[in-house]
């Protein structure tokens, strides 16, 4: 009952920060790179024409109420026109953006299989030597930027093993198959739906270096604190507790140690996905995946401002679903969290 | 008498008993050791890297088509081999620290005083609407990835190096906030603290004499941290080509540029810049740890 | 070959740190037998807890046992199998802690705490969760937890302390064992529940008859309830004697200033307490680890630790004033 009231605030404080954000962006985007209208005509144009333009575009309106056009018209769906592909912003979005989601879904499935096996390996082998191992691979994953990931898989496994494909979405036979299959714009669902498993096999071959380039720095930083997770509980009273009761050795180990040891692992881990939004701009480049993040670093070079805001509200919106998510997981493990009035 | 000489006993342990004390937990870990050597040996070169390295004018727009794309560990005058105008890879990388610890330093030394004094007071005000107030406004600025946001901001600018790290700047104080708002909220009711209002302490005194103190090893230790996390946006941003322009020597430029044309046949014009922010980030990484411990306990 | 539920000789445990080993039991002494009631007394951090957890072997990674037999009936504990240990654990012992707030794993409910024991415990094929969560109300009626439903659905955090080492009562208990160690059961409860838990576990020693080490602070507590008393100074038994016959006529300086300490409600004032406190163990003073606090100290209690030696019988002590040449 309470766990309702808890999902309210954390929607509530989302979508006010949501909306703290939208003034920000508008704000940088409108007012920071000059006269909207001035950058739309070409130089030379007579005052009157642009006069014109400003009135029938709403711009000669105090700010806040071009705000609230704005948005308004997000709500309505309506992100604006891209100079840079020249159509509806919300267009760019759908087609782009999906690709861009199945990427970091992989990378995210990747990254909690695996920080949670390399974090409970070190964990119950604590100071020997897969702990060891774990600690030095942990340090050199946090280490070592996503990017530079991204370059070192792509030059061995790629270039110089050939085992991976250098980039790209799809080979291009299975490219303009799926092009006509296009359902729900998720490339992973679209070959599946369409039946051809082939095709999904391509997907996964060609995501594989990209999303083990995102999650491996994330994977890291969550071993390390599953390891000491576990390290600092082994020591509480209550798994003394449990030993003293007869408890069998797997039942203390994997039920009474390991719920409470994952529980900040899981916070952390949630803010690693999110991150992995913004990671996704340089991986994405380095093996020219045809994603939002992709798109939107062109826009960005051409100063594309509508696809500028549109990015950065939907990476936002984004980015607070997967953190209600974690918050909802972390309430969900941990009864302190879900039964205490309290809340932050 | 006797308690006055028990005061002065205490007394004579000065800063030096306490720095000896910081010390010995600091160097237990041989992995801290080895983040302070490595930091130290960036920051060196960042401070001197105009002076000690074997090209200086490779730096910039320089050209020497004779020497181009020598591999490296072939040629003793050029150990890292060289790119495509023949310039020493191992200098510009060396330059390239100085851009990223200039980046670093610029904008942890904007951003720490603002956020640590916006959390102190809604540490302090739990609860009321100043707390309110300061946390939600820092919530806008971390609901999106900082990097995201950075990349927003320096598209609407002009993209270079100072755009760069004012973005970044403006996107980094709110993580200051956060911890010192979590670190000071929870002192906030420790009795010294009520104890000096109850004796009528003014609310300058609490904040600056009582609270900050204690929150100190916390951001301390971020500070350390952040060196290298304001060190890895900076390259990023230059990476997708909104930050420092070519031809300056920065480590993510670099990286970018020289990956995307002359990979994999020259890989190393690339990959050494990379290594580069690698372990600058790695040096910080394991100091911040070192000091984590210096204050834990 | 014996019943000997607990016979420790000359026990040592350390703790690794980072500045040296902490030396922190140093010879200890205890027997338990067969339905006997032990108490032990001394001050805080003079190991009584550490050489509990030496019983059942639930001492933190750090620890080292240095030297010194656990028996349990003529079998060495510190050289069980893992299977054995278990076994000792589920069957035989239970212990109670300190603090109820940490002995309770705080994410997992008290049903599910309490199920894990008695299924661990016995053969539980063909038995339905009915009939363990009936078992789970019946133990927390035994222990006089009002509403046992409502306490079974609840998470450890939200009940009282008096609650919750209630629970660890009955979780003690979920299992028929037959010694039950109690490590300061009341020590971390208010004081007006104090005497209700430890009414509480008299009552259930008394009815099942079981064995019990009981490790007090309170003195009045262990003088009215238990046969026998150990006393503890700095990781060693320094006396022990019937109960009493140890407070009539104690005879290891530390014993006489202990008893003499305690308040006592009759009035004359506080008394003058034992000088000093109790000593570091990672540098322990040598020989009698008593002799810097000792008020009657000898020569060679600095260069020699006394033996523990029966004095008279059943009233054994360790200390050079009572050493015949």
């Amino acid at each position: 009952m309470k766990m309702k009231t808890y999902i309210a605030r954390r929607l509530g404080f989302a979508l006010f920060s949501l909306i703290g954000l939208s003034i920000l962006v508008f704000y940088l985007a409108r007012v920071i790179p000059g006269d909207p209208v001035l950058m739309m005509v070409p130089p030379g144009t007579s005052p009157k024409v642009i006069e014109e333009l400003r009135h029938t575009l709403g711009l000669d309106k105090p700010l806040y109420q071009q705000y609230l056009f704005w948005l308004e018209d997000v709500f309505r769906g309506d992100l604006g026109f891209s100079v840079y592909t020249q159509r509806s912003v919300t267009n760019d979005v759908l087609e782009y953006l999906p690709i861009s989601l199945e990427l970091v879904v992989l990378a995210a499935l990747m990254e909690i299989v695996g920080s949670f096996l390399l974090g409970v390996l070190a964990g119950m082998h604590a100071y020997k030597w897969p702990d060891n191992l774990v600690r030095i691979v942990s340090y050199i994953g946090i280490s070592v930027p996503a990017f530079v990931w991204a370059i070192i898989f792509q030059l061995i496994f790629a270039l110089q093993l050939s085992l991976f494909p250098t980039g790209g979405l799809l080979d291009s036979q299975y490219m303009d198959i799926m092009r006509a299959r296009r359902v729900t714009g998720f490339t992973s669902l679209d070959s599946l739906i369409a039946g051809r498993f082939d095709a999904f096999v391509n997907f996964v071959w060609h995501a594989t270096l990209p999303a083990l380039a995102l999650c491996i720095g994330g994977m890291a930083q969550d071993a390390r604190i599953i390891r000491a997770g576990m390290v600092e509980n082994k020591e509480k009273e209550y798994i003394a507790m449990a030993k003293s009761q007869g408890l069998p050795q797997r039942l203390v180990m994997f039920k009474y140690l390991l719920k409470p040891s994952i529980i900040p692992a899981v916070t952390v881990m949630g803010m690693d996905i999110a991150a992995m939004l913004g990671n996704a701009f340089l991986v994405e480049k380095v093996f020219m995946w045809p994603g939002f993040s992709q798109h939107a670093i062109a826009a960005m070079l051409r100063s594309d401002l509508n696809t500028i805001v549109a990015t950065v509200i939907v990476i936002g919106i984004i980015f607070a679903i997967v953190n209600i998510i974690t918050d909802i997981m972390v309430a969900y493990l941990d009864p302190r969290i879900r039964l205490m009035e309290k809340g932050e | 008498m006797e308690k006055i000489r028990l005061f002065k006993t205490i007394k004579q342990s000065p800063r030096w008993e306490y720095a000896k004390r910081m010390w010995y937990k600091f160097s237990r870990s041989p992995l801290s050791i080895a983040g302070l050597v490595i930091s130290a040996t960036c920051i060196f070169i960042g401070l001197f890297a105009p002076y000690i390295v074997p090209y200086p004018e490779h730096g910039g727009l320089f050209h020497n088509f004779e020497d181009r794309f020598i591999p490296p560990f072939q040629n003793s005058n050029y150990i890292l081999g060289t790119d495509y105008y023949g310039r020493d890879v191992l200098t510009r990388t060396m330059l390239g620290f100085q851009y990223s610890l200039m980046m670093a330093v610029t904008v942890l030394s904007l951003v720490v005083a603002p956020g640590v004094i916006l959390g102190l007071i809604a540490g302090y005000h739990k609860g009321t609407w100043v707390d309110t107030v300061i946390m939600r406004i820092s919530d806008v600025f971390i609901a999106v990835p900082p990097l995201v946001l950075a990349l927003g901001i320096c598209s609407v600018l002009e993209p270079n190096i100072f755009n760069a790290m004012m973005a970044v700047s403006l996107m980094w104080w709110p993580w200051y906030a956060r911890l010192t708002y979590n670190v000071s909220s929870a002192i906030r009711n420790e009795y010294f603290v009520q104890a000096a209002e109850v004796m009528g302490a003014s609310t300058l005194h609490i904040i600056f004499k009582e609270i900050l103190p204690n929150c100190l090893g916390p951001i301390l230790t971020k500070v350390t941290l952040d060196v290298g996390w304001v060190i890895l946006i900076g390259s990023a941003l230059s990476f997708v080509g909104l930050g420092a322009q070519p031809p300056t020597p920065d480590l993510g430029t670099m990286v970018a540029t020289n990956a995307e044309k002359y990979m994999p046949d020259f890989w190393w014009t690339s990959i050494f810049p990379a290594l580069g922010i690698v372990i600058i980030i790695l040096g910080f990484n394991l100091l911040g740890d070192g000091v984590r411990d210096m204050f834990t306990e | 070959m014996t019943d000997r539920p607990i016979e420790i000789k000359d026990l040592h445990v350390g703790y690794k740190t980072y500045r040296g080993t902490s030396k922190v039991l140093n010879g200890v002494h205890l027997t338990v037998d067969v339905g006997e009631k032990i108490g032990i007394i001394g001050e805080s951090g003079c190991g009584k807890t550490t050489t509990m957890k030496t019983i059942l072997q639930i001492l933190p990674t750090n620890a080292v046992i240095q030297e010194g037999e656990v028996h349990f009936r003529s079998k060495d504990v510190l050289r069980m199998s893992k299977n054995e240990l278990n076994e000792l654990r589920r069957k035989h012992m239970a212990m109670i802690f300190q603090d109820p707030t940490a002995a309770l794993n705080p994410v997992f409910k008290i049903e599910t705490q309490l199920i894990d024991i008695i299924k661990s415990s016995e053969e539980y094929e063909g038995k339905k969760k009915e009939d363990f969560r009936a078992k789970c109300i019946r133990l927390l009626k035994e222990v006089a937890l009002p509403d046992p439903e409502r306490v079974l659905d609840s998470y450890p955090f939200q009940l009282s302390g008096g609650m919750r080492q209630r629970v660890c009562i009955a979780m003690a208990l979920a299992t028929p064992r037959y010694l039950l160690i109690a490590d300061e059961p009341t020590t971390n409860l208010d004081v007006t529940i104090q005497d209700q838990v430890l009414l509480l576990i008299e009552n259930i020693v008394e009815k099942r008859k079981l064995s019990v080490i009981l490790i007090s602070q309170a003195l009045g507590a262990v003088k009215g309830f238990v046969d026998k008393v150990y006393v503890m100074y700095a990781g060693s038994t320094v006396e022990v004697a019937e109960t009493k016959e140890l407070f009539s006529n104690p005879l290891h300086p530390y014993a006489r200033g202990l008893l003499e300490s305690t308040p006592k409600l009759t009035g004359g004032g506080f008394s003058e307490g034992i000088k000093g406190r109790v000593p570091d163990y990672i540098d322990p003073p040598s020989g009698c680890r008593f002799h810097p606090r000792c008020n009657q100290v000898l020569s060679r209690c600095e260069k020699e630790k006394p033996p523990f030696i029966d004095i008279v019988r059943n009233h054994g002590v360790a200390c050079w004033l009572y050493h015949k040449k």
